[in-house]
């Protein structure tokens, strides 16, 4: 009896102490579409520097919000999964598929060949590095404000070439903003995750996150102008094997 | 200040007696009072003497009293001033206002507050015997109550008397006595003038001191952060100042508190988690000084100026303790705390109306004032590390007449017609504040001497920097230099043609005077005048000679021995990596449309060397808040290395820069850069 305490004891400490498993994975997509009156209108920004390289492609258009003229996307938003009893803690940990639990791409990185941030919107792994780079000829700096918990500098970054940045730590309730104390239009935005289930969507406001556990999790839509789409505690969804298709989630200004 | 009426008290206790005019006081107590041996009940002395009471409507007065006045002791006639102070005219005739004035004073209260002191109404239906016996009572309590409250009031007139008596004016033993230091007493002067101007409103003028406990937790925290990988990138590949504030902080003078001087993040407290988001754990705050800590293994570690940091709530001062009830209601809970936090959490001293503007700024300007940051740049510059950062002479000058600095500030510094006298001690208290916080610093006090202002200050640099150039680095130097000597020529050719025009009227006109009266003294004019155009004529055949052989000897001696340096970091700063100073500052006729940070032109006679070079190197930690200036110069050199300075250390780089800065008026006008235009960074321009 007291040898079936221990091992019962070993046992339950081994289970506390191990990685949380999932028995299955499955995919998730859905598309975030405009649900206001009126089709927003992107206007040209006020370039008032370095016009010549800034203004190579054509006027820049402000990013408050990008909506697809057919479908109605709308792109730059960010989902992502949270654990559903502690959907606002970012430390809380989810399962996640053995073979993604090792970073695959090491960098992601933020270009400016044109006086605009690409991607405007994005997210960072813990233990990734963030690769600031600048592909134009004139030079750009990248002023990260991280707050408490992330990296806070403001480096210069000389024509054709690039800055690391590394200490990322997972993002609460805010992401860390980015921006170019040179062209004060330059802002973009990066959240961290302690998993690799998040997702920005494309130009038709599209999103898949892929190889998600199975199980209840919450989703979270957040979108640099509108903030929480869907509450900040997300909307509720039971992945199940295969593909999960939340449909359309709308995003009311 | 009004003129006091009275006597002075502050050395009355030692007053002679003779100097007291006790005129016909004795009289008048004889006349006005019925002197009592004692006025305390021997056996109950809270209670008055039997004898302690009026007579034929004479209040009662102590013997001793009575006696030092007829004696013309200072004593009784402090008591009889007291007790009636227009007693000393009696029996005086005189005018108007020259009779005495001072109020006669009740120093004890004379409520009837026993039970047996208040009179019994009489009743209408009461019988005679009735009366007379309520009567006769009534009698004997207004005598009990007359004798209490006139005794009452005869201890207190003693205790005033008592402190009277006590006033000597004598010297307070001098280590009794304030006695700051220069530094100290021009920082209390310079604080009094700060708030009659209310300084403060707009500007943060010093940070908040957060005092915290070392626990095991906070030491931890902070010594994670310093281990994490970004947080050493940083430090690493940036410079560094040791024994500066911002680099290397002082120890907490306390083994139990850590003292932090800091700033809140935004105008309001910050908390991790966020209120919104949980109950808050950590007060997130932003370091202005370094903070020294010793961590677990007993290494002594500093978090450096610029850094931001979290204090878990509970290791606060007990008194800063959020209360229970902050916590008590969920949905409360954010406001709750943020209203508890703004009223106790230490603040930096002023800036509140900049905070307030930060909200708003951000709503009204949203093009420009995404983040609190932005807001805070459109908004008035905090002041702390103001005494570093410029120099006093400018700083006064300022003052009085304020100007724009900032170009995108919306809030402009009025002109607040503060005297000569409150400028200096503004300035004063800025540059005693760093010195006092800061003595690492080096700060030199009113009187400033800039080296970048002394000419030979640039000849010792040119000195070293030209030993430094490999005789191929100079070669190509001067090759580039060749377009600009050909234009520094044209000019001197330019600037010599008028002059010769002039020299050749003066030989014609001695001609003339010589034509009309030939003596010795018109002889020797012509022949001064014919040396003059000589020398004039030669200079411009050899300058032409040189320019159509395109031979500039002679300016590249002069790059060589006086300008190499000079204009090497003229052009350092106009060009580094692509023009990245002109992409925020105009710089004299270096303009730049839609500037959004100082004209660098103004430079030389606004900021202190140290500083300026500080500042260029790490912005971060010698500011308030995050600014948006880059770090321009990291210590690992990004990019391909700079063609001029080539070999040198980027700290090199930026004392150059910082000399030009210094002395631009001069730097720019010299013939070696009065031509140079960098090229443009990337596309048009």
């Amino acid at each position: 009896m007291k040898m079936h305490r221990v091992l019962l004891l070993g046992g339950l400490l081994l289970f506390a102490a191990g990685p949380i498993l999932a028995a299955d994975w499955g995919n998730v997509k859905g598309q975030v579409v405009w649900g206001g009156s009126a089709l927003p209108e992107r206007k040209p920004l006020k370039v008032d520097k370095d016009q010549g390289v800034c203004l190579k492609n054509g006027p820049i258009l402000e990013q408050t919000y990008v909506v697809d003229k057919d479908s109605k996307g709308v792109k730059w938003v960010m989902v992502w999964l949270a654990d559903a009893k502690q959907p606002k803690n970012p430390k809380a940990e989810i399962p996640i598929k053995p073979e993604l639990k090792e970073l695959k791409d090491k960098t992601v990185t933020l270009d400016q060949p044109h006086c605009v941030y690409e991607p405007h919107v994005f997210g960072l792994r813990v233990g990734q590095t963030l690769v600031a780079k600048n592909s134009s000829p004139i030079p750009h700096n990248v002023k990260i404000d991280g707050g408490a918990n992330n990296p806070n500098e403001n480096p210069l970054i000389p024509a054709g070439t690039e800055v690391k940045v590394v200490g990322w730590q997972p993002t609460g309730a805010g992401p860390v903003p980015i921006s170019c104390s040179i062209h004060g239009w330059m802002r973009a935005y990066v959240r961290v995750f302690n998993h690799p289930y998040f997702a920005v969507t494309n130009d038709k406001g599209e999103f898949e996150i892929k190889d998600a556990p199975t199980g209840d999790f919450r989703l979270i839509v957040w979108q640099p102008e509108k903030g929480w789409v869907a509450g900040r505690e997300g909307m509720p969804i039971n992945i199940k094997k295969g593909d999960n298709n939340v449909g359309q989630i709308k995003l009311t200004p | 200040m009004a003129k006091n009426i009275g006597t002075a008290l502050n050395d009355w206790g030692k007053k002679d007696a003779d100097r007291l005019a006790f005129e016909d006081s004795g009289e008048f107590v004889d006349l006005h009072f019925n002197i009592v041996n004692a006025r305390d009940n021997a056996e109950e002395p809270t209670r008055p003497d039997p004898d302690w009471k009026g007579k034929d409507g004479k209040a009662p007065m102590e013997r001793i009293f009575a006696e030092a006045l007829k004696h013309h002791s200072r004593i009784g006639f402090l008591n009889l001033k007291l007790t009636e102070p227009r007693s000393y005219d009696y029996l005086r005739q005189r005018t108007w206002d020259d009779r005495l004035r001072m109020p006669q004073f009740r120093f004890a209260r004379n409520l009837k507050r026993q039970k047996d002191e208040v009179l019994e109404p009489l009743p209408e239906k009461a019988s005679e015997s009735q009366k007379k016996a309520i009567q006769a009572e009534n009698k004997r309590r207004e005598a009990r109550y007359q004798a209490r409250t006139t005794k009452e009031e005869a201890e207190a007139r003693e205790a005033v008397m008592t402190f009277i008596l006590g006033l000597v004016a004598e010297p307070i033993p001098l280590k009794h006595m304030a006695q700051p230091n220069a530094d100290k007493l021009a920082e209390i002067k310079g604080r009094q003038v700060l708030e009659r101007f209310n300084c403060g409103g707009c500007h943060q003028v010093r940070p908040g001191v957060f005092e915290f406990r070392p626990s095991s937790d906070v030491l931890k925290d902070l010594d994670g952060r310093l281990n994490d990988p970004g947080m050493i990138k940083t430090i690493l590949e940036n410079h560094s100042f040791l024994g500066h504030n911002a680099w290397m902080g002082t120890p907490s003078p306390y083994p139990d508190r850590m003292l932090a001087m800091a700033t809140h993040l935004t105008a309001q407290p910050k908390f991790d988690p966020d209120p919104e988001e949980g109950r808050p754990e950590f007060l997130v705050i932003r370091l202005t000084d370094a903070l020294r800590f010793t961590n677990d293994n007993r290494v002594v570690r500093d978090f450096p100026a610029g850094g931001i940091i979290r204090i878990p709530l509970k290791d606060l001062p007990p008194e800063l303790q959020p209360p229970p009830q902050v916590f008590q209601d969920p949905a409360q809970m954010p406001a709750r705390i943020n209203a508890w936090a703004k009223r106790v959490l230490p603040q930096a001293f002023g800036g509140t109306f900049r905070d307030l503007l930060t909200g708003y700024t951000k709503e009204e300007y949203k093009d420009v004032a995404k983040g609190d940051d932005d807001a805070r740049n459109l908004l008035p510059p905090p002041l702390i590390r103001e005494g570093e950062r410029v120099q006093p002479n400018w700083l006064y000058q300022f003052l009085l007449k304020p100007y724009a600095i900032r170009p995108q500030v919306l809030l402009r510094m009025p002109q607040f017609n503060m005297s000569s006298d409150e400028a200096m001690a503004l300035v004063n208290y800025f540059t005693a504040v760093e010195r006092l916080t800061n003595a690492s610093a080096g700060l030199a006090g009113a009187f400033l001497h800039v080296d970048q202002h002394d000419a030979g200050y640039w000849h010792r640099k040119n000195e070293e920097y030209v030993k430094k150039l490999s005789d191929a680095q100079k070669k190509k130097r001067l090759d580039e230099l060749k377009p600009i000597w050909a234009l520094v020529q044209e000019d001197q050719m330019t600037a010599l043609k008028p002059e010769q025009a002039l020299a050749e009227k003066e030989l014609a006109n001695a001609k003339e005077e010589d034509k009309k009266a030939s003596n010795d003294a018109t002889k020797n004019a012509i022949k001064e005048a014919q040396e003059k155009v000589d020398r004039l004529k030669k200079k411009l055949d050899d300058l032409k000679a040189s320019i159509d052989k395109k031979d500039y000897k002679a300016l590249e001696k002069e790059w060589l021995t006086k300008d190499a340096y000079a204009a090497d970091a003229y052009r350092l700063l106009l060009s580094h990596k692509g023009r990245i100073c002109l992409s925020c500052h105009s710089i004299g006729e270096q303009g730049l449309v839609g500037a959004k940070a100082p004209p660098l032109d103004k430079v030389s006679e606004r900021l202190r060397p140290d500083w300026t070079m500080r500042w260029i190197a790490f912005p971060m930690r010698m500011f308030a808040y995050n600014t948006t200036m880059p770090a321009n110069f990291p210590r690992e050199e990004t990019g391909p290395k700079e063609k001029i300075f080539a070999d040198e250390d980027t700290l090199e780089q930026i004392k150059a820069v910082r000399d030009v800065l210094l002395n631009y008026p001069r730097i720019s006008s010299m013939p070696v850069n009065r031509y140079f235009r960098p090229a443009p960074a990337g596309g048009k321009p």
